[in-house]
């Protein structure tokens, strides 16, 4: 149902229901997004960046547009307009809204999105950071079902002043592979969108939305096949480059922040965080329990040192 | 803005043998990293549409990723300082919005590297670990794609294949320049053929520097190499990419049915590029 709710320690007021996210509990205070249906009004003057799917106007007002979907208007960190395409879903329009939409307004309130799935471990969070088809939903459900709740599924948002992460919502977003080496029963599970084949699976650990320490941030990286490489702390050039390689919506992004803003954010997350390469080839998902395994040991060996 | 040479194959008819004669080619012939292919690449890249055109292919139907697809060759054409050469598994289609896949408008001509069908047979089978029969199957299906996710996400985007025949005859009728290449010319006569074709995209290598890529890139070493640092192309499952590198092996893989199979199936287009 619409109504009010938590994301990214932000209330979000939306008309548009976003059972995905849980409800506002902080008291009563003006919202800090809003979402609403309406007619879009393109900015006055040619975009600054244009892309098939999206225009960026100066001054960082988005568009995003699915012609099967929709028109969704992002402006000043604290509106998102929805204009539905004719039998557009409403699950579809949150796919959207919650990933694309939400990065780009979190650009624009100087956050920093990352490509990311993270956990909590021992009252922080951990960051497992990839492109996409790496495994970063399938690692953290495998670790989410050990007792490492979910913090953010795909889209892992940090303040880069802490840092801190700030927990999007309790669901994942797997293939159906990795649903069936996880043993879950898919029978009736909604898919993220029709026509593509992710699987919307609700979390299982207890979800905490209040920020939290950012603790390490592990970077998928290509091993061979069947093995887990060893796991390396990345000096601190290749950890900026590899860190910004993994900014969800980048393109944007820049255009939005600029490239000295988001410069001052990366060098403040790598100077606090350490940030790990884990080299993983495209093996068996039977290996995951044994990532999942060796991340938390590396983890806590290297939290101990 | 013709800035793409395009370097087209039905999967296994040798595209990644030319990807590493092109890369020894540009560096001097020298040793390749077969894991580390810079001079060409995929089309298909996943990771690359995603960061070019800002969005998540994931969650994309196959029909928004081709239709979009063309405007991502513009952007690279349009960035590029020197000619681009990209890889394709794709048919010259047509995309739902109207416009051609690989736009000629950024063209600047085409590899289609072809190999008998009766030895794609064989040797894609083994690449899917599945059955031959299974693998004539792929080769006689007007409507096959590649990389479908249907399971999980891959790492490169589907690509229409088409059938064999569909496949190579889009290419060949295409409105672009066209330089046709057989795999069982890079077998036969390496320095001619190999030659040729960086010729026409534009190398003006000596004769001394085509002998040394084509030295560099012989089967066996690319076959070593893949036995020493394996290679991250290989399908889960396959004991090996670089498997025989030979023309006619079918001879003694397939059944008298199988061929007969295939024969049927493609006749018209093996008898036009001499296979039968």
């Amino acid at each position: 149902m619409s109504g009010d709710y938590i994301l990214c320690g932000m209330r979000v007021r939306s008309e548009l229901p976003l059972p995905e996210l849980l409800p506002w509990r902080g008291g009563d205070r003006p919202p800090d997004v809003e979402i609403s249906f309406g007619s879009i009004e393109e900015p006055a003057g040619p975009p600054i960046f244009t892309r098939p799917f999206s225009r960026l106007w100066g001054g960082g007002a988005y568009l995003l547009e699915l012609s099967g979907v929709g028109r969704f208007f992002v402006e000043a960190g604290r509106k998102i307009l929805l204009e539905p395409a004719s039998g557009a879903q409403e699950s579809e329009l949150g796919l959207f809204v919650l990933s694309t939409c939400l990065a780009v307004l979190c650009h624009q309130r100087g956050l920093y999105p990352l490509h990311a799935s993270s956990v909590r471990v021992d009252g922080g969070a951990v960051l497992f950071a990839g492109d996409t088809g790496r495994g970063k939903s399938a690692l953290s459900a495998v670790l989410d079902a050990h007792g490492y709740p979910l913090l953010s599924d795909d889209v892992s948002v940090v303040d880069p002043s802490g840092p801190h992460l700030l927990p999007t919502f309790p669901q994942f977003k797997l293939s159906p592979d990795v649903g069936e080496a996880l043993g879950l029963q898919q029978d009736g599970m909604q898919s993220t969108r029709p026509g593509t084949i992710k699987l919307r699976v609700p979390a299982r650990g207890d979800f905490d939305s209040a920020p939290v320490p950012l603790l390490a941030i592990y970077i998928f990286g290509w091993g061979m096949s069947d093995k887990i490489g060893e796991i390396t702390r990345l000096p601190p050039a290749l950890a900026l480059a590899q860190l910004t390689a993994q900014l969800y919506r980048r393109a944007s992004g820049v255009r939005i922040q600029s490239e000295p803003a988001l410069f001052k954010s990366t060098s403040m997350i790598a100077q606090t965080v350490p940030i790990y390469l884990l080299p993983v080839g495209s093996g068996p998902l039977s290996s995951l329990g044994m990532l999942a395994e060796r991340v938390v040991t590396h983890f806590k060996a290297k939290e101990k040192s | 803005m013709k800035n793409i040479y395009w370097l087209a194959a039905y999967p296994k008819s040798g595209s990644t043998w030319f990807r590493a004669f092109l890369e020894s080619l540009s560096t001097g012939g020298n040793a390749v990293d077969i894991n580390n292919l810079k001079v060409v690449s995929h089309t298909s890249s996943r990771v690359f549409f995603d960061r070019v055109l800002d969005i998540d292919s994931a969650y994309l139907t196959v029909d928004e990723i081709t239709s979009a697809r063309p405007r991502l060759f513009e952007i690279e054409a349009m960035q590029a300082h020197a000619p681009l050469f990209r890889k394709t598994h794709d048919a010259w289609i047509t995309t739902l919005t109207g416009g051609p896949l690989f736009p000629p408008a950024v063209t600047l001509g085409a590899i289609l590297i072809v190999r008998d069908p009766r030895d794609v047979a064989v040797s894609l089978a083994h690449q899917m670990t599945n059955t031959v029969d299974y693998a004539i199957e792929r080769l006689g299906n007007p409507s096959g794609m590649m990389d479908m996710a249907v399971q999980r996400v891959n790492h490169q985007l589907p690509q229409k294949l088409s059938s064999w025949s569909l496949h190579t005859e889009s290419w060949l009728s295409a409105p672009i320049k066209l330089h046709l290449l057989k795999y069982e010319d890079m077998l036969g006569d390496p320095l001619a053929s190999f030659g040729a074709a960086a010729s026409f995209l534009g190398f003006d290598a000596a004769p001394e520097k085509i002998a040394q890529a084509v030295d560099a890139v012989r089967f066996d070493r690319l076959r070593s190499a893949e036995e020493k640092s394996s290679y991250l192309g290989r399908q889960p499952g396959m004991d090996r990419f670089f498997r025989r590198g030979v023309a006619g092996g079918w001879r003694d893989s397939l059944t008298p049915a199988q061929v007969a199979c295939i024969e049927a199936d493609h006749g018209p287009m093996m008898r036009r590029l001499g296979y039968l």
